[in-house]
């Protein structure tokens, strides 16, 4: 690691008005993404303000039924087991528990999650001379190297990249709200804008100003989330990345056809991916494997791989059907 | 006088030290003035340096030294025999010249007050390259170019070996098989990481901590490349934090943490990060070995043909064994068996739990499998019809082989007959296919010549020496068990001691050859300790005789392999595995069941058989559904150099059902109590048992390692 | 070349600078008094402890202070015991255990939150040290391996992971017990499944999982009667 001053904030404001002093500095939550990179040398702050004691560790019910407010603090396990989240909006819960491992989950905030970086090996390992995302115009080492964890759907000639998190790919079907405080006060950023498609700014992974602190992410209420399912497919039973998840979240009339839909996909895209496509080709339709299978269709149709990742256009197309097999049987 | 204990599950005498992290291991010998070392390592894989810039990292803040090949004192050579003949290790110095070979090779330390420092500056270092296309691929034409097809494997094994005329044989077989199987580069990644202490006690004497089950060849590199008197180096290593064949044999980093601590005057900590463990640490190679069998129409095989292309890196000419096992598991008349070595830019491989075999086993057993098939026989009974009653390669009997129990007594346990035979005929609840595949498993029962000392002292206790090792395998208990047993004592008496190279010669902790090489030393020189009481005492003497006695009493002893017996007979050992697994739609695939039965002779002590078998099975599942190391083909460099991305087994990919039985007989011509090795027989042959029950399952023969979701969806 | 040369190496090879040996003042002056003596080499306070067979060395005071480098006072609560330290910001919880306080029964495995060997219990819950800076935890109580035992008396969870044969070569098993001692508080052992899911962030190389299984279940009963 690389030097650098540390120092403890208790209060959003001094937080905020600690980090725009520092250009090159970073908050340090949990720990478990950045310190990590650091030890890596990919990330190398000269400063690093521990939010650990701000007052954001809150899960509450917001008025009027509007949903719940999950503070930027909380931690990974707390969020997964809260009372509210499991009965209300049990694919988040689903999906932070499907993510690393119980000491990991202990450590990790909302907060931090949201800015987990990818895992491409190109970009974790500095020894490797071409990532445009760790050193922008270094070129892309995986689009002609090892891709098998790479992107099929929204990725650019200068990245495939994917986005880590189980907990953001529940978070985007979920519509979430993350709420932020910069100099200039606070702002909402609707959860579809939080994260970037890599385009030819791949080295910037979200919309968050450096200045700015996540405080809180908001979970809009959506009655019928309380029938929601994360599904995650990975190399070995437990603690591993996804390959391909789907966090999804059906609604039926009384007819049994599919009102409302929300799909969202994890490990194909360098954000948690809204499945838009997918929901337009439920509605109205009854919950079959023909609706499910052509939802997936038509998601997928987009899709592009690579030397070593194109299974997972087939496979994330069955882990549509299956996520949304599972809803259907709980309907 | 005392029951025995062997054949007794006995608890782990080291038991309470590791639940509690009072075992010491390398990295954690508190030493005087201690200062870290963090390795400089090449970022390229084929070229060669042509600017090393340690200006930033020497002015960083508690730097206290580097060490490159500008300040090297210069290593002599290693012991000949340690790299001549395909020995495992490097043949060159580090740091003797400016050629890179491989990425991650070492290029020099950086030693600084704390590790902090150290890391950082490390990272402050400039190199200049000029750099060359790397050889990364078996299959790339100009690694074919570097190809040689070595005779023995490490001086030992014939690797080219030809019995009767298999062409002619396969033109007029019944049934053929002509298959490919390939297993990626795997690393043995023991939990704990390479970690060397050294210090120079005296200009002269050198003292090491270090993680290492070659005690006594480790001394004796220190020893030669320091041009220093054996007993001048001391090295120390009384627990290791597991091994599966690495933390053998000469890496560099013992010579260049040795040089440091030299050339600073103070003791040097080197300890690998994880993803040195991947380059640093040597690793399984590659394998692509083709099968042509060949079977008449009663399933009895006619010709077997096992073509192995491996590789070594570019300074070292360790061959992978694939077809040893493939000489004579099966009767058949007409075999083949060829290595072939090519080079390539990758880290020098060595041996990984079960060297050869692992690789070589699962793709025999899978051929077997595929023929079995193909002959429209159930794959045990077509291990029965072919069955080798002696050995043909040796062309001698074996010394015991009650192999056709394993496979009879693990078919009934399992319940092998609800298999139906069809490919992708069954199914479980949740939709997943399900599938039953077997094999066998089989490890040679080698031996190797070891001392021990015995020692009685005044307060009843007696001390038992031998500069052998603790891998996890149980050598504090088994060994303590033997001296127990030998004089008679309860198991508290016994202070069994190792981990020193101070003590009695004991081999290379590897082979599976640790119980049968230093158990016969510990029980001889306990017995000739008894001898010595009852000759001055008439009996085993009581507490007072023994507080009056002038000095303890010592014996030694050394065994060593009976070589007219090892001449007669063949050794090995046996087993018969079956497994169930369940894929489902992602093509995840979950192992649920899995029984083993073997055969090694006596149990000493079941409890910790069957844990270490159980650890090898792990690691087999492991092995095939998991494992494997992926260099980027463009720079040679690892891409999944970490836990994160190279899979091994979590707790959630155990099995839930084990069942792990032996059939525990000794084996009349294994010296003393007739104990055969375990360490790695657990994990030949159940990597074939795993990739046979998805093809049960699925109908889809992955030849392949690792069987991942993509190669089944 | 070097490998040819017939004397042993010494400290016999000039120019400092050369040598690329600068830093500490005392380093150095020993190193020029060496250079500059006879060539016989100093040994320093060399305090040789046989570290075989099964006895461990005793530890020596904790080092206080960080040598070198900017650092930052700290205080950590430690099975019990509060330490003052001065340490490098960049020192994780891990390697303040490990290097500074000599605690080292929590194990460096992966030191990337991979593997679980450093696992060690903060306020009660499990996380895994590695990731972690030190200055980070003041206030915080922290439990490590060596923190577990009633003096003589193993924790139930220790005795029953040598009962049941939980671990072989023995590095990641500090980590596993203080995993498991957490999981039975977290009420994540209801069944086997969920053990070996709530356990899957300790990686045993060895292979020892069905006997930590068992270590588990064994110990639940025996805390829970």
């Amino acid at each position: 690691m690389n030097p650098f001053t540390y120092s403890r904030v208790v209060d959003p404001n001094e937080a905020v008005t600690g980090i725009a002093a520092k250009p090159q500095g970073k908050f340090l939550g949990g720990g478990t993404n950045l310190i990590d990179l650091m030890k890596m040398g990919v990330e190398t702050p000269d400063a690093l303000i521990d939010i650990n004691r701000l007052p954001l560790a809150q899960i509450e019910e917001l008025p009027d039924n509007k949903g719940v407010r999950v503070g930027a603090m909380v931690r990974n396990s707390d969020l997964a087991e809260h009372a509210l989240i499991r009965s209300r909006y049990p694919v988040l819960s689903e999906a932070l528990l499907s993510g690393a491992s119980p000491q990991l989950r202990n450590m990790a905030t909302v907060g931090g999650n949201l800015l987990q970086r990818t895992r491409c090996y190109y970009f974790y390992d500095p020894a490797f001379p071409a990532c445009n995302k760790r050193n922008p115009g270094s070129s892309c080492g995986a689009i002609d190297g090892y891709n098998r964890i790479h992107a099929i759907l929204g990725q650019s000639e200068q990245c495939i990249a994917t986005h880590p998190s189980d907990m953001c790919v529940a978070l985007a079907a979920l519509d979430a709200i993350v709420r932020v405080r910069g100099p200039k006060g606070e702002r909402e950023i609707p959860f579809a804008d939080f994260h970037r498609l890599p385009g030819n700014t791949p080295q910037r992974d979200t919309n968050l100003e450096h200045d700015e602190l996540i405080e809180y992410v908001d979970l809009p209420a959506i009655p019928f989330a309380s029938r929601s399912h994360y599904l995650k497919v990975r190399d070995r039973a437990s603690y591993a990345f996804a390959l391909v998840s789907v966090a999804a979240a059906l609604d039926f009339d009384s007819s049994k056809k599919i009102k409302a839909a929300r799909i969202a996909l994890g490990g194909v895209a360098h954000k948690p991916w809204r499945a838009n496509a997918a929901e337009k080709k439920l509605i109205g339709q009854p919950a079959d494997e023909k609706t499910f299978r052509a939802a997936g269709e038509a998601e997928l149709a987009a899709a592009k791989g690579y030397k070593h990742n194109s299974f997972k256009i087939e496979l994330a197309k069955r882990a549509i059907v299956r996520a949304l097999t599972t809803l259907g049987g709980m309907a | 006088m005392n029951t025995p204990t062997v054949g007794k599950p006995l608890t782990r005498v080291d038991g309470r030290l590791k639940v509690t992290g009072a075992a010491t291991y390398a990295a954690e010998f508190q030493r005087p003035q201690l200062a870290y070392g963090t390795l400089i390592q090449s970022a390229i894989a084929n070229g060669h340096v042509v600017k090393l810039d340690t200006s930033a990292a020497k002015s960083a803040p508690g730097v206290v030294a580097i060490l490159t090949r500008e300040n090297t004192p210069g290593f002599k050579p290693y012991p000949d025999d340690l790299t001549k003949k395909g020995a495992p290790g490097e043949n060159r110095m580090p740091l003797q010249d400016d050629e890179v070979h491989y990425a991650g090779q070492h290029l020099g330390v950086v030693v600084a007050e704390t590790f902090e420092q150290a890391t950082y500056a490390a990272s402050l270092v400039r190199v200049t390259y000029q750099a060359q296309s790397p050889i990364i691929d078996l299959p790339d034409q100009r690694a074919a170019n570097t190809a040689t097809t070595p005779e023995k494997f490490i001086g030992r094994e014939d690797l080219q070996v030809k019995r009767g005329d298999a062409d002619g044989a396969l033109a007029g077989a019944a049934h053929k098989i002509d298959a490919t199987y390939s297993t990626p580069v795997e690393n043995h990644n023991p939990i704990e990481t390479y970690s060397t202490t050294a210090e120079w006690e005296a200009a002269d004497r050198l003292l090491v901590h270090e993680c290492t089950r070659g005690i006594k060849q480790l001394q004796r590199i220190l020893a030669a490349c320091f041009g220093l008197p054996v007993e001048h180096i001391r090295i120390i290593c009384p627990f290791i934090g597991g091994a599966f064949g690495s933390k053998g044999f000469q890496w560099s980093q013992t010579l260049l943490a040795a040089a440091a601590a030299r050339l600073l005057q103070r003791p040097v900590k080197l300890t690998f990060s994880r993803s040195q463990m991947f380059d640093s640490a040597g690793q399984r190679a590659q394998t692509e070995q083709h099968f042509t069998v060949g079977a008449d129409k009663n399933g009895k095989l006619v010709a077997l043909r096992h073509a192995t292309t491996t590789h070594s890196s570019p300074i070292s000419e360790y061959t992978e064994p694939c077809g040893n096992m493939s000489r004579m598991l099966y009767s058949c008349p007409n075999v083949d068996v060829t290595h072939r070595l090519v080079k390539l830019n990758l880290t020098s491989p060595c041996p990984m739990r079960a060297p050869g075999e692992c690789p070589g086993v699962f793709a025999l057993e899978c051929a077997m499998d595929e023929i079995a098939h193909e002959t429209g026989i159930d794959p045990v009974e077509f291990r029965l019809r072919n069955y080798a009653d002696r050995d043909e390669h040796q062309n001698r009997p074996w010394s015991m082989k009650n192999l056709r129990e394993c496979y009879e007594r693990g078919a009934d346990k399992f319940g092998w007959s609800k298999r139906n035979q069809k490919p992708a005929s069954m199914r479980g609840r949740d939709g997943s296919q399900i599938g039953f595949g077997m094999a066998t498993a089989i490890y040679p029962a080698a031996q190797q010549k070891a001392g021990a000392t015995a020692t009685l002292n005044q307060d009843g206790t007696v001390v038992v020496r031998s500069a052998t090792h603790e891998i996890g395998t149980g050598t504090y208990t088994a060994m303590s068990q033997f001296a127990a047993d030998t004089l008679g004592l309860p198991v508290e008496k016994i202070r069994f001691e190792l981990g020193d190279s101070a003590f009695p010669v004991a081999p290379n902790n590897g082979g599976s050859w640790l119980t049968a090489s230093v158990g016969p030393a510990v029980i001889g020189a306990c017995g000739e300790l008894k001898k010595k009481v009852l000759d001055q005492f008439g009996h085993w003497p009581n507490e007072r005789e023994l507080s009056s006695l002038s000095a303890p009493i010592r014996s030694e002893f050394t065994s060593e392999p009976n070589k007219e017996e090892r001449g007669k007979f063949s050794f090995f050992s046996y087993g018969a595995i079956f497994v169930e697994v369940h894929v489902d739609i992602f093509g995840q695939t979950r192992v649920k069941r899995a029984t083993g039965v073997y055969d090694v002779g006596r149990m000493i002590n079941p409890k910790l058989a069957r844990s270490q078998i159980m650890g090898g099975l792990l690691f087999a599942i492991s092995t095939a559904l998991f494992e494997a190391t992926i260099p980027d083909q463009a720079t040679g460099r690892v891409v999944n150099s970490n836990l994160a991305e190279y899979h091994v087994a979590v707790h959630a990919d155990a099995p839930p059902e084990f069942d792990i039985d032996f059939i525990d007989k000794p084996d009349p011509h294994m010296p003393d109590l007739g104990a055969r090795g375990i360490g790695e027989i657990g994990i030949t042959g159940a990597p074939a048992a795993v990739a046979n029950a998805i093809f049960h399952a699925t109908g889809k023969r992955v030849r392949n390692l690792p069987i991942t979701p993509d190669k089944l969806i | 070349m070097a490998d040819e040369s017939e004397t042993p190496l010494g400290p016999d090879c000039g120019d400092l600078d050369e040598l690329l040996i600068f830093g500490n003042p005392e380093t150095r002056r020993q190193f020029i008094k060496q250079v500059a003596g006879t060539g016989v080499a100093i040994t320093i306070g060399v305090n040789f402890v046989s570290g075989s067979g099964l006895t461990t060395e005793q530890p020596v005071a904790a080092s206080p202070t960080t040598p070198g480098g900017d650092s930052v006072k700290t205080k950590l609560k430690i099975n019990g015991k509060e330490y003052a330290l001065d340490v490098d910001p960049r020192t994780t919880l891990l390697d303040a255990l490990r290097e500074r306080l000599h605690l080292t029964g929590s194990k460096k495995g992966c030191d990337h939150g991979q593997c679980g060997a450093c696992t060690v219990l903060v306020n009660g819950r499990r996380v895994n040290s590695c990731l972690t800076l030190a200055v980070m935890h003041e206030g915080d109580e922290i439990t490590t391996i060596e923190g577990l035992a009633n003096g003589e008396e193993l924790h139930p969870m220790q005795a029953a992971f040598i009962e049941h044969d939980g671990f072989q070569c023995g590095y990641c098993t500090p980590g596993q017990i203080c995993s498991a001692v957490a999981l039975l508080k977290e009420n994540h052992a209801k069944s086997d499944d969920e053990i070996r899911e709530w356990m899957s962030g300790n990686i045993c190389r060895c292979g020892a999982y069905p006997n930590i299984l068992a270590a588990i279940k064994g110990a639940k009963t025996k805390t829970s009667t």
